[in-house]
């Protein structure tokens, strides 16, 4: 009996002595690897093709941290995992390029009329559904049919708002959706309530087949199996296995119009981001998007993978509220001490931006000064906007001169009447560089005097309630934007997301402005909103705070990446891997 | 008996209902919908108003909480508001995952506990009794996202002996043994770490109970009579001393159908728990009813389970 117990605890000292052993080695292992020489490989392009070319065959993993809701369907999708999925199965009629212009991909040539209010899609012939059968102008009038029908279940009607025939459509007083005209099998015009600059990025859109979706009413389709499991697009890959919530196993479509992918599966993993790297370095895995900005040196290290940042269209800010929208649309202005133009400039001045791009996200990104990302071809160059460098001493000056001054000697500043004031932040959970943010912003505040109220974070849901229901004051937010730098949707002040109620008629004008006939001429365009950015850059209606590069890790194993402002997926069909 | 248990059956019914009151109301007191929070801005706000007048969230609250009711009782879960699909189809994708998880960490704790726990009863003070006491203190201590990232380094990253993630590896297309094998293999990590504290936790449980035990009248009396040590332990003093690990495992059942959201998260294993959490993110109320709904009867059901369990190892008790 003693032996037996003798045997039993020597085991288990063994094995709590396996596990010490591990928890020095996640310490100290990893951080003093020697440096390899991965450093010139970051951004390197992997022209490291060997004379052997291309080879069939092959699988690649990408990680993605949360799972899919589950619609796998173009028309109908909630959430950016999902497309992650079908982003390899669908495909547009036209493919934005590197630098953000269109380029033909299921239409072949497009031409804008005289009045700029129609334009004329002429179709690839002999481009094949996963099903094999053939793509038709039916296929387009049915896709965006579909997001202007009266039963559309989807977020996504704003797509053909901008259509003709629109409104009557979708309140079904017509049986028919006039804004998508087929004019023959290759052929399709769609015809717009007004001419827009921008409308091949506000209409472009993935088109689903007739064929295979039509045959259920608009209201069932989130339910049909082609939408929950086995959609059908034209894209290089089909969508082959689903394991819910867990992985989505997408295979090769041979009869691909662009040329048959050479790898034989894709295959999107759902990763917890934290052990993502670790999998990354054992071969588990070969692609991980959106990695964090303090896992970078940790990942840069690890042999054999490379890596690829990009400036991002998304950008975090600090909104000061302005006014209440009302229910008949009108904004009842507040009365705050912010109100106060060279108040929300000096604390641009106060606050520390740039350390807050250094150190939480480890350089990774840039401090933003107008609403436009640095990375659109419509942002002011710096040399054209007031940067507000981190200057405190200048900000204790421009508060001195507009007459906040300390008179009872608490350490805050009175507003020029001598009344004391205290401003509130919101901010909300999820985004951890965001979060600490906050307290670094306070704090910066109070050494130039000014009292901020940080409030306890709230999750999404009831912080943007807040920030919707004008109930905040200072508050924390973030916009991921499209490639166009059209600021409608959020900056006129009649709009729901105008989020600090700002109204101010040159800003609505010059919008109004980027948009118009004149501004078909891009350099024209350019100038409008270099203009809208000087305005609002200072009036600071928004603290900009900065724009967080997006980073993605991959194999060198996988050849033939081209990585551009999307990210490394363009033209996946010609990746290939090393046997 | 069955008397007793049809009584705590339909006593079951109220509570439900009181319990969805309570649930219904906190979710609708949070604040925001399933259509506030960080939206693509191309999403009009006329959209997002069109989805809400959908699924009726301008009627009164009594008025939804009746409709869900009704619906309820046909068996009807009702449908994501954020993604449209019915409950029950989400459910079902969930449960089979979650149950699985749990019964391994179920399974894997009452074999490493109980043994554990009887041999440091039986020898106290002695080596093993301070081996596992020490265990015992360092899995209460250590968190479950961080034993879970210390066994993935170890098992997955630096041998390659076991897989990170999900239920089954894809892409692999087993079937038969090898399918049970490969499934073995992706659980067992998971389950230990989320049996780590429970194990801890019921090792001392029953090291105290058995030494309580061991020292009433009935035992020395036993004792006395001659009778064979195996018996006094296994007869006599287990049974006893297994009364309230039954209490708590009867607690434990619907916890562990709510799923395990941290360990889920570390495994990226599909659970209920993971989606438990985003539908509390999102304020998908049909979701949280379900789940909620369906803890609270494991909850119940589970607390029966264990009255009923009393009887069979404990002669002393009885219902009438």
């Amino acid at each position: 009996m003693f032996k037996k117990s003798l045997y039993l605890s020597i085991v288990l000292i063994l094995v709590l002595g396996i596990a010490l052993v591990g928890c020095s080695s996640t310490t100290t292992d990893e951080p003093t690897q020697p440096d390899q020489t991965n450093e010139g490989t970051t951004n390197d392009e992997g022209n490291k093709e060997e004379a052997t070319g291309p080879v069939e065959g092959g699988t690649v993993s990408f990680a993605m941290f949360s799972a899919p809701g589950g619609i796998f369907n173009p028309l109908l999708y909630e959430d950016a995992y999902e497309w992650n999925v079908i982003g390899f199965v669908f495909e547009a009629l036209l493919e934005q390029l590197p630098d953000l212009s269109y380029g033909p991909s299921l239409a072949e040539s497009w031409e804008f009329s005289e009045d700029k209010r129609s334009i004329t899609f002429k179709l690839r012939k002999g481009v094949k559904w996963h099903d094999g059968e053939e793509f038709t102008a039916d296929d387009v009038v049915y896709t965006y049919t579909v997001l202007a029908h009266p039963d559309y279940t989807g977020t996504r009607s704003y797509i053909v708002e901008p259509f003709v025939g629109f409104e009557e459509f979708n309140s079904g007083e017509t049986d028919t959706f006039k804004g998508v005209e087929k004019i023959d099998d290759y052929t399709v015009v769609f015809h717009l309530k007004e001419a827009a600059p921008n409308a091949l990025d506000n209409i472009n859109f993935p088109i689903a087949p007739e064929h295979v979706y039509g045959k259920y009413e608009v209201k069932d389709l989130v339910n049909a199996p082609e939408t929950k499991a086995s959609p059908i697009g034209t894209g290089p890959f089909k969508l082959d296995k689903i394991v819910t919530n867990e992985s989505y196993e997408l295979v090769r479509f041979d009869d691909y119009w662009n040329g048959k992918p050479y790898l034989d599966k894709i295959i999107w993993k759902v990763i917890n981001q934290d052990v993502a790297p670790g999998l990354l370095k054992s071969g588990q895995l070969d692609v991980m998007a959106d990695l964090n900005p303090s896992d970078v040196d940790l990942v840069k290290n690890i042999e054999g993978v490379k890596i690829w940042e990009t400036p991002d269209f998304g950008y975090q800010y600090m909104g000061f509220k302005f006014g209440k929208l009302e229910e008949d649309g009108s904004i009842t202005p507040f009365d705050k001490v912010y109100n106060d133009k060279k108040l929300r400039q000096a604390m641009a001045y106060a606050i520390n931006r740039q350390g807050i791009v250094d150190g939480l996200l480890k350089g990774h990104g840039t401090v933003m000064n107008a609403p436009i990302p640095p990375v659109s071809w419509a942002a002011a160059s710096p040399d054209q906007l007031n940067t507000y460098p981190y200057d405190p001493e200048k900000a204790k000056q421009l508060l001195d001169e507009a007459g906040y001054k300390d008179i009872d000697g608490d350490g805050f500043r009175e507003d020029p009447n001598g009344n004391k004031f205290e401003i509130t932040l919101d901010y909300p959970t999820g985004n951890k560089v965001r979060e600490k943010s906050a307290p670094i912003i306070q704090q910066n505040l109070k050494e130039v005097g000014i009292n901020i109220k940080l409030n306890a974070p709230r999750d999404v849901g009831s912080h943007y309630d807040a920030v919707g229901n004008d109930e905040v004051e200072l508050f924390l937010a973030g916009w991921g934007l499209t490639t166009d730098p059209d600021p409608s949707g959020i900056w006129k002040s009649t709009d729901t997301w105008n989020f600090p109620r700002w109204v101010n008629e040159e800003s609505d004008r010059l919008i109004q402005e980027g948009l118009s006939l004149k501004a078909f001429d891009m350099d024209y365009r350019k100038d409008v909103y270099v203009k809208w950015q000087q305005l609002v850059n200072d009036e600071l209606p928004y603290i900009f705070l900065y724009s967080q590069n997006s980073i993605t890790a991959y194999s060198d194993r996988i050849q033939n990446v081209k990585p551009d402002a999307f990210g490394i997926t363009r033209d996946i069909h010609k990746w290939w891997v090393k046997q | 008996m069955y008397k007793y248990i049809l009584r705590r059956i339909l006593i079951m019914i109220p509570m439900l209902v009181l319990i969805s009151i309570i649930v219904f109301t906190f979710s609708k007191l949070a604040p925001g919908d399933p259509f506030t929070g960080e939206f693509d801005p191309r999403i009009t706000k006329d959209i997002l108003d069109k989805k809400r007048a959908m699924f009726n969230l301008y009627d009164p609250p009594y008025k939804q909480y009746l409709s869900w009711l009704k619906n309820v009782l046909q068996g009807n879960f009702g449908v994501s508001m954020r993604f449209g699909f019915p409950v029950s189809d989400l459910l079902a994708e969930r449960i089979p995952n979650t149950l699985f998880l749990a019964i391994t960490s179920l399974i894997i704790t009452l074999i490493v506990s109980i043994p554990i726990g009887i041999i440091s009863a039986r020898r106290p003070y002695s080596l093993i009794d301070y081996s596992a006491t020490t265990f015992g203190f360092l899995g209460l201590a250590t968190p479950n996202f961080y034993a879970g990232l210390i066994a993935i380094y170890l098992f997955s990253i630096q041998f390659g002996w076991l897989p990170a993630q999900g239920t089954i590896t894809a892409g692999a297309d087993y079937t038969g043994l090898a399918l049970f094998w490969d499934k073995f293999k992706h659980v067992i990590m998971p389950a230990s770490t989320l049996g780590l504290a429970q194990t801890a936790g019921y090792m001392r449980y029953m090291r105290s109970e058995m030494m309580e035990v061991m020292g009433k009248d009935f035992i020395r009396t036993a004792r006395s009579k001659g009778m064979p040590e195996r018996v006094i332990l296994y007869k006599h003093t287990l049974r006893n001393a297994l009364i309230p690990i039954i209490t708590l495992l009867g607690f434990e059942f619907g916890a562990l159908v709510a799923g395990a959201v941290i360990t889920e998260n570390v495994f990226s294993w599909p659970g209920v728990g993971t989606l438990f959490l985003n539908a509390v993110i999102n304020r998908d109320y049909p979701i949280i009813m379900a789940i909620n709904l369906i803890i609270a009867t494991m909850v119940l059901v589970g607390n029966l389970l264990a009255d009923i369990f009393y009887v069979i190892v404990d002669p002393r008790i009885r219902y009438d």
